[in-house]
């Protein structure tokens, strides 16, 4: 295996396999393999300051590296749950859904930060017509309640953004056991999000 | 060739009156039918296109993600990787192995496997080091941060909490802000300012702790803005 050296000064010393390989080996302690997923990680920052300048950047460069330190732990600490459906990228993506959404609220308690309730917060994010870090972050919460074959269909439609054909012969199923459990999925996925609904609707009210 | 008249007509029964149609589209004879699953695709609307529209916002939105450049640049991606994840993988392997060997256990490790095994661990945390080293510009010590903030203690596992320390270049007038946080990011403890680079913990703020925290230290400038932070984890090693 020869080490490369990328135009921006950057290493590859392990080739990109199977992910959950190269995660195998850096809880292991395999210094290349470490470093590889270092480099990976950078997706981290990378990602969240990205949804920050999105959404207009209610966070400063101070609290979004705190904010990105956060998610590299967190990431870190529960590694082993990754299942390698998809590139790490992906599954670290949740977790910069989540935690945006979180340090968006926290701001309400920070000395410098207003209160903003979700309501008001969606006034100020500049993105008319487009789901708000806390609409994502509902609907991933959503996703995860889908029952496995639900949830693979689902990602499979829209995230890898195949047709139901393309998805039938990959799973070995037919076009209509496909799209029984993509509907049953979103039957699922509308269930879910009206109790979430319902349950913001009762602690509003109290 | 036009899709039978009797299917249309099962189809649409199945949608007024099954629970769940796909279902019971399934266990028929026309469950292979692709021509009745597109039918009862067009039969069942209500909520479902607008529900799909919010999964694909979802989807769109990781895409972008995805491909995004970011505002922080290579080399402060870097930094904050490497400041975030090298104590912790440091830490992972000074701790292992740890527990004390059972009788029917194997041998514990010679003295040349544990060697090997301390050198791995080093060796691995000098790599979160070294990955940022090799940069071609020069500024000072990048993997500090700004302000060259570096937590010493705790780190990892400790027998006690102890003396919190830490090492920085303070401006004039500066100082520290320390903050313990549990595993959910919870604010459960520390120190809103302070000018030495040292910190113990009162008794009645450290009993009350979990066994597994998270340090950040704060630089301040004078008028208490922030220049620099650095986050660690520890745990007690026995409880």
């Amino acid at each position: 295996m020869t080490v490369r050296r990328e135009p921006h000064g950057e290493t590859e010393t392990v080739p990109r396999s199977d992910d959950r390989d190269l995660i195998s080996q850096a809880k292991r302690g395999e210094p290349r393999a470490i470093a590889a997923l270092f480099d990976r990680l950078r997706c981290v920052p990378r990602m969240l300051s990205h949804r920050n300048r999105t959404y207009g950047s209610p966070l400063d460069t101070q609290e979004l590296e705190d904010v990105a330190q956060e998610i590299l732990i967190a990431v870190w600490r529960k590694l082993e749950q990754f299942d390698g459906r998809g590139p790490i990228e992906a599954w670290v993506h949740r977790f910069c859904v989540f935690q945006f959404a979180q340090a968006l609220r926290d701001r309400g308690h920070a000395p410098r930060g207003g209160g903003w309730s979700d309501g008001e917060l969606e006034r100020v994010l500049p993105r008319p017509n487009e789901p708000s870090p806390f609409d994502l972050e509902a609907l991933h919460l959503a996703l995860d309640t889908l029952e496995a074959d639900e949830a693979e269909v689902v990602r499979l439609k829209h995230f890898a953004e195949k047709s139901f054909l393309e998805i039938a012969h990959a799973l070995g199923i037919s076009q209509n056991t496909a799209k029984a459990r993509y509907y049953r999925g979103l039957r699922r996925l509308q269930q879910r999000l009206a109790q979430t609904t319902s349950n913001r609707t009762s602690e509003t009210a109290r | 060739m036009p899709h039978p008249s009797q299917h249309e007509a099962f189809v649409r029964r199945i949608a007024d009156e099954a629970e769940d149609p796909w279902e019971a589209l399934l266990a028929s004879e026309y469950a292979e039918c692709d021509a009745c699953g597109e039918a009862l695709e067009r039969l069942q609307t209500d909520g479902v296109t607008e529900l799909a529209g919010k999964v694909e916002a979802v989807a769109r939105d990781e895409r972008e993600s995805l491909r995004a450049r970011g505002t922080f640049g290579p080399e402060r991606e870097k930094e904050l990787v490497a400041r975030a994840l090298a104590p912790l993988v440091a830490a992972a392997q000074s701790e292992s192995p740890r527990s004390a060997p059972s009788p029917s256990a194997s041998p514990p490790p010679s003295l040349a496997r544990r060697h090997l095994l301390l050198m791995s661990g080093l060796a691995a945390a000098a790599v979160g080091v070294v990955w940022i080293a090799t940069r071609p510009e020069e500024q000072p010590d990048p993997r500090l941060g700004p302000a060259g903030l570096r937590v010493l203690a705790p780190l990892g596992a400790v027998a006690q909490w102890g003396e919190f320390r830490w090492d920085a270049r303070v401006p004039t007038g500066g100082g520290f802000a320390v903050e313990v946080l549990d595993e959910h990011g919870a604010l459960i403890g520390g120190v809103e300012r302070i000018e030495a680079t040292s910190w113990r913990p009162p008794p009645e703020q450290s009993a009350s702790w979990p066994a597994r925290i998270r340090v950040r230290v704060r630089v301040l400038g004078a008028a208490n803005e922030r220049i620099d932070a650095a986050e660690i984890e520890a745990w007690l090693s026995e409880r």
